[in-house]
């Protein structure tokens, strides 16, 4: 199916949904929930905000809910998993080569043009993780696999959306 | 016996080390699909480039599918693993917010890491945007509050929606998958390729 | 290749096929002994007068008291919205459904806090979400918030201002502004209105993806 040279330097996306699986059954065997990402920068916001002023963290309603005395926001098993993402993905890169400095973009469009677009859609996605509950990583990828209503509801919502507004953004990609 | 950490099998000391480990198996797995590409991935919705649906697809049924048989044979409580709660409000918005997100990105938080890692200047920009998003969101909490909490179903499971076994629903969503990738490659030449 | 993805598009429809037939164990149903001696040290299950007083005040929705001493009782006096389902009757069909919609804080009070315990017990075992206790029942709750002791001069203002806020919930409970007997209105805080109560945000600590 994906005999082309180029696509050939990436591992098979069957195989690499099967094991992709099997990791999150191993983590959702191991600690009882699965893998995520936002959790992550949310709770380096949290650790950030309260480093500047832990009197506005402690009066906001959203932060003091991800906040304790004791306990450092960022001493958490989702920040140390996303640090292991990138590790993880690093060497990836490294083993194939792929380890660039780049702008990828679409040739039609402007590099300055693709960064504004990736900063826009970063927030976007950061705002709406915080309303799902999580990315989809989380909400959409183990969530449905624990059968969660909201997993499911989150994948739909985020592909759904996608197709049906992809026609606006088509200039962007194609 | 599983889930190891909540049932103090395994002490929640490890908890973080293991949280790296399977980040690191999550980064790999992810660059060496190709997720660290945001025009791979957006080829999803433009029908040059299947990698994300094949990927994702696969992933949750094979955990799904797993985790069911674990639970057959009492490895795992699955009454004990935690399920996202649902705010059916508050999700549809999320959803929809995150999916023009992703058009407009070309990643979402995980595959962003990703491509930061391996040197892809526009996901470190998304990831400084995702940090700027929430921090947006935080400050301006007070005015979604009500959205945020709005329609609390708690940890619903589609099951219990649906009403049906979770066997049931597992093999109907490993039909339709099944049927999917079948449809892809019918129509193989059909799509377009491009040259990422 | 093309055999491969055959074969394992064969095993992953076997695979979800077996699940049709495999029935789930439904022995998770109930907590284990050691899981409720978990859930039992926890402190949390208890709502304090205080706390229940504020939220009723506030008008929260998403508190459910329930009264689970028998109809008699709670016909004679019970708390501003709280529904009864008197302790032989928790079992029923129609109770547990309640229960089973988790989407309130469940607050069990009885006379002190021995019924409402084993209600909470009951129903934690069945795994029920959200149950609470009101800590001490409704002999407390005349304690506190019907008949608040003056508190000692030398007190410190948090004890006062606790002290101003019981008055003021007595007031609104009960409508009557002072106690017989007990301190002189003055500046006493039975005159001061029902200051808005805000009810306490994170009530469920969510984590993200």
């Amino acid at each position: 199916m994906e005999t082309t040279d180029r696509s050939k330097k990436y591992i098979n996306p069957y195989l690499g949904g099967v094991l992709l699986g099997l990791l999150l059954l191993l983590t959702v065997y191991i600690t009882g929930r699965g893998l995520g990402a936002s959790g992550a920068v949310k709770n380096a916001v949290v650790a950030s905000v309260n480093e500047i002023s832990p009197a506005h963290v402690k009066h906001n309603a959203y932060y003091s809910q991800f906040i304790s005395d004791d306990v450092n926001p960022l001493n958490n098993w989702l920040v140390f998993e996303v640090i292991g993402v990138l590790a993880g993905a690093f060497i990836s890169g490294a083993l194939s080569g792929r380890l660039k400095w780049k702008v990828e973009h679409q040739p039609g469009i402007r590099w300055r043009t693709r960064l504004i677009f990736a900063a826009a859609g970063g927030m976007l996605f950061g705002i709406g993780s915080q309303f799902a509950r999580g990315c989809t990583s989380g909400a959409a990828l183990t969530g449905s696999a624990v059968l969660a209503a909201g997993g499911i509801l989150t994948m739909m919502m985020i592909f759904g959306t996608g197709y049906l507004f992809a026609r606006f953004f088509r200039k962007l990609w194609v | 016996m599983g889930p190891l950490i909540p049932q103090q099998i395994i002490d929640p000391a490890w908890n973080n080390l293991i949280g790296f480990l399977v980040g690191m198996c999550f980064g790999l797995i992810l660059e060496a699909s190709g997720f660290s590409s945001s025009r791979k991935i957006t080829g999803v919705f433009y029908g040059y480039d299947f990698t994300v649906m094949k990927v994702f697809m696969t992933a949750v049924a094979v955990a799904m599918v797993g985790l069911l048989y674990f639970n057959y044979f009492g490895w795992i409580d699955l009454s004990l693993v935690y399920v996202n709660p649902l705010f059916l409000n508050a999700t549809i918005v999320g959803g929809f917010i995150m999916g023009i997100g992703f058009l407009m990105g070309g990643f979402c938080p995980g595959t962003s890491f990703a491509g930061a890692a391996i040197g892809k200047i526009d996901a470190i920009v998304f990831s400084l945007g995702m940090f700027l998003g929430i921090l947006l969101f935080s400050e301006a909490f007070p005015l979604v509050e009500t959205l945020y909490n709005a329609g609390d179903y708690g940890g619903l499971t589609i099951t219990e929606v649906l009403g049906i076994s979770p066997g049931l629903f597992a093999f109907f969503f490993v039909c339709a998958m099944l049927m999917l990738f079948g449809i892809l490659y019918y129509f193989r030449d059909k799509f377009r390729k491009i040259e990422i | 290749m093309n055999r491969t993805y055959i074969l394992m598009a064969l095993i992953m429809f076997l695979l979800g096929a077996g699940l049709v037939f495999l029935p789930q164990p439904r022995n998770n149903r109930e907590l284990s002994p050691e899981q409720i001696l978990l859930s039992l040290n926890e402190p949390f299950r208890y709502i304090s007068t205080d706390q229940a007083a504020r939220r009723i005040i506030a008008g929260d929705p998403a508190l459910l008291l329930i009264d689970v001493r028998d109809s008699a009782a709670f016909a004679a006096f019970s708390l501003p919205g709280a529904v009864n389902i008197p302790f032989s009757h928790i079992l029923d069909e129609e109770n547990q459904a309640l229960l089973a919609e988790g989407s309130k804080d469940y607050v069990f009070y009885s006379n002190g806090d021995i019924l409402s315990e084993k209600a909470w017990l009951l129903c934690s075992r069945l795994r029920h979400r959200k149950l609470y206790i009101l800590q001490g029942g409704l002999n407390h709750w005349v304690e506190t918030i019907l008949r608040p002791p003056v508190p000692a001069a030398t007190s410190d203002a948090a004890v006062f201002d606790q002290y101003d806020f019981r008055m003021a919930a007595r007031m609104y409970f009960t409508g009557e502004g002072e106690l017989p007997g007990m301190r002189k209105a003055g500046e006493s805080a039975a005159q001061r209105s029902v200051r808005p109560i805000a009810r306490p945000s994170g009530k469920r600590k969510h984590e993200g993806c």
